[in-house]
């Protein structure tokens, strides 16, 4: 496990997509490794080749998993978490843009906790876990539109069409839970990149993320298509999948080696998952506590991205690797002064009830939590009233699974233009989200179309300062 | 690079193939087929759903794991209260999705159904 040496690739781990074990066991001591192996439940068969099985990293992790809350548009800095008290002086004066005037947040600043973080009012929830906070005034990335960037913030790369971190993470580290998918993304955006983002691109497709519902539908009417069958109960249908199994197995004894073989794992994943996932949607035996906490309650503001926060406990709970959320609609061009504090007051209390169920339920300490969109906005705008799209700096916050808490790391100038200190562009956070996790980067890889890939491609440093 | 079935298919993929109304839809029609083919007894026309399927003779593990799997399927069906659920299939884009009708047509669509969703349909050799 702590073999730091270890190089992990499909190259030179065979046991990546296909069953080496199994295939060494049919072939040593004439198959008789094989015979006692047939012998074994197939469950229990399937759970020790399967590709999902739990893998050990290069290094320990302090991450077991990820909730990645992805605030898709790009949400403003200045009015969360990025304290421009020079920007809001100046607001109304001609800014350094032709035509453009400063303008500044209306929106009071306080520090909170003992560790003095400037927060907005309009996120005063998350505030009050500042303690738990490290936030990333320094982020940037390379594109100012919105598909390129989200694109970005989720594979590496815009250009070309590359796995997402969840399949990157769960090729690397499988799953602890083998009745439901390692990577699900609760409501993803059906565009800008779409399914890319969190597609498994030429990752074995077991990688790929499981969407639940979309990003444009409340997540209470979401459902996972085909989840149930309208015509057998489950018994009749578990007679049936044992029958269609066996021919299965009959294809891999006649061929060896055969993309049938992770058809018959899929399929039992496919099975379990049909009563695993929806268990574990119902919220129905949640208290009503927790679920006020959240800010559950219909016609609540709250309602929606509550729903999806107090989802993604349940599933972090139950062992999943990789949980995004997406809350839309933060591409503030006009109405800063409206929509900033609908946005905020949308997901701000069900942010702060994540946290506080995690660490009561000892879950923060190994779990990742980050906030963020795919870029940040402008200082300045002509129409006034809004932000224009910027990528050369914005604010992410991250908080438990190994990074320093109450951290404010990296600064943009004063009006927030651009980062100038402690920068970190995706590949870096990229790069630091796998350390977390207990991967190395850069032996992270995958041989496709004759080369080793990497989700940090050539790029990426861990940012060392965050780590706890 | 030519478009091929994923090595390890994912989850969706699955429940697609196990639950969804047009692969039900398929499984009905295939099933219509073989029992309007005109042979005689259950084990020929077992016979001739593996060529339509997999243009191969069904080797005989295979033809008696089909007929065990069909008798079977005929009592539960043939039962007073079948345990088999008989909810009506629907499908999302409201389209006439077949369903079978009668305990035979109902045993031979749940036959077709696993077969069509077996490995050996999905991918060549």
């Amino acid at each position: 496990m702590l073999d730091s040496g270890r190089h992990f690739s499909n190259t030179d781990s065979p046991d990546i997509g296909t069953a080496s074990r199994r295939r060494f066991l049919k072939t040593a001591s004439a198959g008789f490794g094989w015979l006692a192996f047939a012998g074994l439940s197939s469950a229990e068969a399937a759970r020790e080749t399967s590709p999902l099985a739990p893998k050990a990293g290069h290094h320990p992790a302090k991450a077991k998993r990820v909730i990645f809350l992805c605030m898709r548009g790009g949400p403003s800095q200045m009015e969360t978490f990025d304290y421009k008290p020079k920007l809001n002086a100046d607001d109304g004066k001609p800014s350094k843009n032709k035509n453009q005037k400063y303008f500044g947040s209306q929106w009071t600043f306080q520090q909170y906790g003992e560790s003095g973080l400037w927060i907005s009012d309009l996120m005063k929830h998350t505030a009050a876990h500042a303690d738990k906070l490290c936030l990333l005034n320094g982020m940037h990335t390379d594109s100012n539109e919105h598909g390129a960037a989200l694109t970005q913030m989720h594979t590496g790369s815009f250009q070309f069409h590359r796995p997402s971190i969840g399949s990157w993470a769960l090729y690397g580290l499988g799953s602890d839970n083998h009745n439901l998918p390692g990577f699900i993304s609760i409501k993803p955006p059906v565009i800008p990149g779409g399914a890319r983002n969190y597609g498994s691109a030429f990752l074995p497709t077991i990688y790929q993320g499981t969407p639940i519902g979309t990003m444009s539908q409340a997540l209470s009417k979401a459902v996972v298509p085909n989840l149930s069958n309208s015509r057998l109960t489950s018994a009749a249908q578990r007679r049936q999948l044992d029958f269609l199994q066996a021919a299965n197995r009959d294809v891999v004894t006649r061929q060896g080696d055969s993309p049938v073989e992770g058809l018959i794992q899929t399929y039992e994943l496919a099975f379990r998952m049909q009563s695993e996932l929806p268990a574990a949607m119902d919220i129905s035996g949640e208290t009503p506590a927790t679920l006020d906490m959240y800010g559950i309650g219909e016609g609540k503001r709250t309602e929606d991205f509550g729903r999806q926060c107090l989802l993604a406990r349940r599933l972090a709970e139950s062992g999943v690797r990789f949980i995004e959320l997406t809350h839309d609609n933060w591409d503030h061009h006009g109405g800063v002064a409206k929509n900033m504090p609908l946005r905020c007051e949308q997901v701000d209390q069900p942010i702060a009830a994540l946290l506080t169920d995690l660490d009561q339920r000892g879950l923060l300490d190994d779990t990742l939590v980050l906030w963020g969109g795919e870029f940040g906005r402008t200082p300045d705008d002509p129409r006034g009233d809004g932000r224009g799209h910027n990528n050369n700096g914005f604010t992410m916050f991250a908080a438990g699974g190994g990074v320093k808490p109450g951290l404010r790391y990296g600064a943009t100038d004063e009006y927030s233009y651009e980062a100038v200190e402690g920068r970190v562009h995706v590949h870096d956070l990229h790069a630091t989200i796998l350390h977390l996790m207990g991967l190395d980067h850069e032996r992270l890889t995958y041989r496709y179309a004759g080369r080793d890939f990497r989700l940090t491609d050539v790029y990426g440093e861990v940012v060392r300062k965050i780590l706890a | 690079m030519a478009l091929s079935l994923p090595h390890q298919p994912d989850p969706s993929l699955a429940l697609f193939l196990l639950n969804d109304p047009f692969v039900m839809d398929r499984a009905v029609a295939t099933a219509r087929r073989v029992l309007a083919g005109g042979s005689a007894d259950d084990s020929t026309k077992i016979a001739d759903l593996y060529r339509i399927l997999f243009a191969r003779e069904p080797t005989t593990a295979e033809r008696e794991r089909s007929m065990k799997y069909l008798t079977e399927l005929q009592q539960t069906y043939d039962a007073p209260t079948p345990a088999v659920s008989a909810k009506q299939p629907a499908s999302d884009s409201g389209a006439a999705i077949e369903k079978p009708t009668g305990p035979r047509e109902a045993a031979w669509t749940d036959l077709c159904h696993a077969l069509l969703a077996s490995g050996e349909f999905l991918y060549v050799e």
